[in-house]
């Protein structure tokens, strides 16, 4: 039998040929004329259309690519936001160490996978979630921290696990 | 992410293992743990949701340490969400979840929490970053023991299978893995090892780039496997070296590979990655399959598997499938 979906290496140089320039120039435009980070990120797109098994990059390639090259932008500002809001935690901190650049990056990544299962959940069941699972607050003590009765926070706990699944399985 | 995202639990389990979770979550008492535990052992699917409530806990621990304690990441990850929701730029997450088929490419994938023993569940993948750099990805039912200290790096195989792409350590520690069997010394290199679980239980070596010195716990001399060959080893003896074909393990591309595999051993391999009973009916066993098959999908492997050699699938549960004759 023929192998189930795979993309030839043929099919793959055209889709590349054909499609690596225009990409390069919306991203370039996106990214008001940053040129380097530009062809870095179509680099990612057909990296990641090269290792997908789907059929879907060659049979829509325009769109396939243009989606995935969007959804790298939107990592890529979402790990800006994160290293920013958290320079700013450490500067409001003045007894927090600034790690080594190395610590740094590691850092940024860990609270980036964190960062995407919390920021759609409703803002107190983020609050209570963050308190007890990242804090490692006892329920009675976020209970008392937010006002609320310890039912409420047990409450929050199950919703945020659930939402955390939905984010990575759904 | 890894993880295999084919097997869908039912919203009833995922609830209930939220609520588990949050009952253990703040000082159980035995009675708790224990109630917790027979939840776990009464079905599959119920250790599935769990395993990966584990996985999401083990990130979400994994925001502190390495110098950053619980209030400043807390901190950190309340500032950038209300920020963003400030933003309000939630657009984008509509096209993320259309993108169902890019989904097991970014799945589990992570960095090292500084625990020492990481488990995946049956048909769970995870890849790591080591704080060396060193990229290491954990197929289905697998267990690792991670010691990195100031003399070496070291990964224990303990069961299932791993893919290791070194990268060299500032510090010039040595790097290891440990198997039942001996220690394997990559000399700069990306490797796969699996340890056998029945009738050998061997280690199976394969070596994509670089080399790979292979030591048998009780052997006297060591033997060095190169890029493109495969071998498998006791704690006494290593065989001789097979051609090893690609880039990397079929696995890691989602892929099971098959090259005239008897049926019963291909379906062995591909009971790996699901939950179950897979069977095979003894007047079938011999036939050949050749083809590569989707591991995130089972049940479209199995479906096609059927229609290409005219099997038949006997569902019993959807946990206990049956391969025989059409």
């Amino acid at each position: 039998m023929r192998p189930v979906d795979f993309a030839s290496s043929d099919e793959f140089v055209s889709l590349y040929r054909e499609h690596h320039g225009w990409l390069v120039q919306m991203l370039r435009r996106r990214l008001s004329g940053n040129s380097e980070n530009a062809a870095d990120l179509a680099h990612d797109t057909f990296e990641r259309v090269m290792r997908s098994e789907s059929r879907a990059a060659f049979a829509e390639p325009r769109g396939f690519l243009t989606t995935v090259a969007k959804r790298l932008l939107i990592d890529q500002s979402r790990r800006r936001a994160i290293e920013q809001a958290y320079l700013e935690t450490l500067a409001a901190r003045a007894e927090e160490v600034e790690p080594g650049p190395e610590t740094h990056a590691l850092v940024v990544e860990a609270l980036d996978a964190v960062c995407r299962m919390m920021e759609q959940l409703p803002p107190r069941v983020r609050q209570v979630f963050v308190l007890a699972q990242v804090e490692g607050l006892p329920y009675l003590a976020v209970a008392e921290r937010l006002g609320v009765s310890v039912a409420a926070v047990q409450r929050d706990i199950v919703k945020a696990w659930q939402h955390c699944y939905a984010v990575l399985y759904a | 992410m890894s993880a295999l995202h084919s097997e869908r639990l039912h919203p009833d389990i995922i609830a209930q293992a939220a609520q588990w979770m949050m009952r253990t979550g703040d000082a159980p008492d035995a009675a708790t743990q224990a109630a917790c535990a027979r939840w776990r052992e009464a079905d599959a699917r119920h250790e599935l949701a769990w395993q990966r409530l584990q996985g999401i806990s083990q990130d979400v621990g994994a925001a502190t340490g390495r110098n950053l304690s619980g209030g400043a990441a807390g901190q950190t990850i309340l500032r950038y969400c209300e920020q963003r929701s400030r933003r309000n730029a939630m657009k984008w997450a509509v096209g993320a979840v259309g993108l169902g088929t890019l989904g097991w490419l970014g799945a589990r994938q992570g960095l090292w929490d500084g625990a020492s023993v990481y488990r995946t569940a049956t048909g769970e993948q995870r890849q790591m970053t080591l704080p060396d750099g060193t990229l290491l990805t954990m197929n289905t039912g697998s267990v690792v023991a991670l010691r990195y200290d100031a003399g070496q790096r070291r990964v224990e195989l303990r069961s299932g299978e791993i893919l290791i792409a070194t990268a060299a350590d500032a510090a010039g520690r040595p790097f290891g893995v440990m198997t039942p069997n001996g220690l394997l010394t990559p000399l700069g290199t990306r490797f796969a090892v699996r340890q056998m679980e029945a009738d050998s239980h061997a280690t199976h070596l394969a070596v994509y780039e670089g080399a790979v010195r292979v030591e048998p716990a009780r052997a006297q001399a060591a033997r060095v496997v190169h890029a493109g060959e495969q071998a498998s080893f006791d704690a006494a003896a290593v065989s001789a070296a097979m051609p090893a074909e690609g880039q990397g393990p079929a696995w890691s591309e989602g892929m099971l590979v098959a090259n005239r595999m008897r049926l019963d051993r291909f379906l062995a391999e591909l009971g790996r990655y699901r939950l179950g009973l897979l069977r095979c009916d003894d007047d079938v066993a011999a036939r050949e399959v050749t083809g590569a098959f989707r591991i995130d999908d089972t049940d479209r492997a199995l479906q096609v598997l059927a229609g290409v050699l005219d099997l038949r699938l006997r569902y019993r549960t959807r946990y206990w499938v049956s391969v025989g004759r059409a």
